[in-house]
């Protein structure tokens, strides 16, 4: 068989999940429940850059690559488009995963 | 001739290149043969040494240059120094693959927007090395443990993906 490469920003079938996401991202605090995301913007020390890492329940299932295409879309959905030029790490996690990986 | 002495030189790129590829091969002979732990140990080399020449291919060294020099400088780097990262994490050793994960993201990044990684690329790779931070140290030699099945199926997943992905890591 011959060797194949994935697309690194494979397509997905999600447009609620970037709804959803959308939304939250014009609210602020923190969600007391997992199905509400969580949505951390960490700046970089240089280069006026974000990491962004989302914690929500409703990412099982989804590959991590599809995840980082959700939360792109959602930035661009949200019209945070100066926010979206920034960010160069995209990482979604479930409440679980957040904790197995600290 | 001694071995230390047939192997003895600087290490480069292309050594540490094709040192990971022989890890690799080892590690999955390994686990062919019921050797679960070898094959966790090999393994995890074969993907700190990805990470690290993926850095040093992206720095625009020489493939067949010294790289010990280099490997002093990244040594003082506050990625190995320092708590950095997404979440709150102690100094790291210069073995931590977490680190030199976070050390390519951030050379990349500091070179401009055209050079910086793919976000969604950047995201799973801080991922599956937080995973392997986890499950792996260079120091896991000194202990008596066994792995899970399912833990050696996950680091082999991860190393095929990196191997799969590496050159994007750096072009």
């Amino acid at each position: 068989m011959p060797r194949q490469v994935q697309p690194l920003r494979p397509r997905h079938s999600r447009p609620d999940l970037v709804d959803e996401l959308a939304r939250e991202m014009h609210t602020t605090g923190t969600s007391a429940s997992p199905d509400i995301p969580t949505i951390y913007e960490e700046p970089q020390p240089y280069g006026n850059n974000l990491h962004v890492k989302v914690i929500w329940s409703r990412w099982a299932g989804i590959p991590v690559e599809q995840r980082g295409a959700i939360i792109l879309d959602a930035y661009e959905k949200a019209g945070l488009k100066n926010e979206l030029r920034r960010i160069t790490v995209a990482l979604g996690l479930t409440p679980e995963e957040d904790q197995g990986l600290q | 001739m001694d071995l230390l002495v047939r192997i003895a030189g600087f290490d480069s790129i292309d050594e540490m290149e094709a040192a990971r590829e022989d890890r690799y091969w080892d590690s999955l002979t390994c686990a062919l043969n019921d050797r679960e732990f070898a094959a966790c140990y090999l393994m995890g080399y074969a993907i700190e040494i990805l990470v690290k020449t993926a850095f040093f291919r992206f720095d625009g060294i020489h493939a067949g240059a010294d790289l010990r020099p280099s490997l002093r400088v990244a040594r003082r780097h506050p990625r190995f120094t320092q708590p950095t990262g997404l979440s709150t994490i102690q100094a790291h050793g210069i073995h931590n693959v977490r680190a030199w994960g976070d050390l390519l993201i951030d050379a990349r990044q500091r070179a401009g927007p055209a050079r910086a990684m793919d976000p969604i690329l950047a995201g799973k790779l801080v991922y599956e090395l937080r995973w392997v931070e986890n499950n792996w140290s260079e120091t896991l030699h000194y202990r008596r443990s066994i792995p899970a099945a399912e833990e050696i199926a996950r680091l082999l997943s991860i190393a095929d993906w990196l191997r799969t992905h590496y050159s994007a890591f750096w072009s």
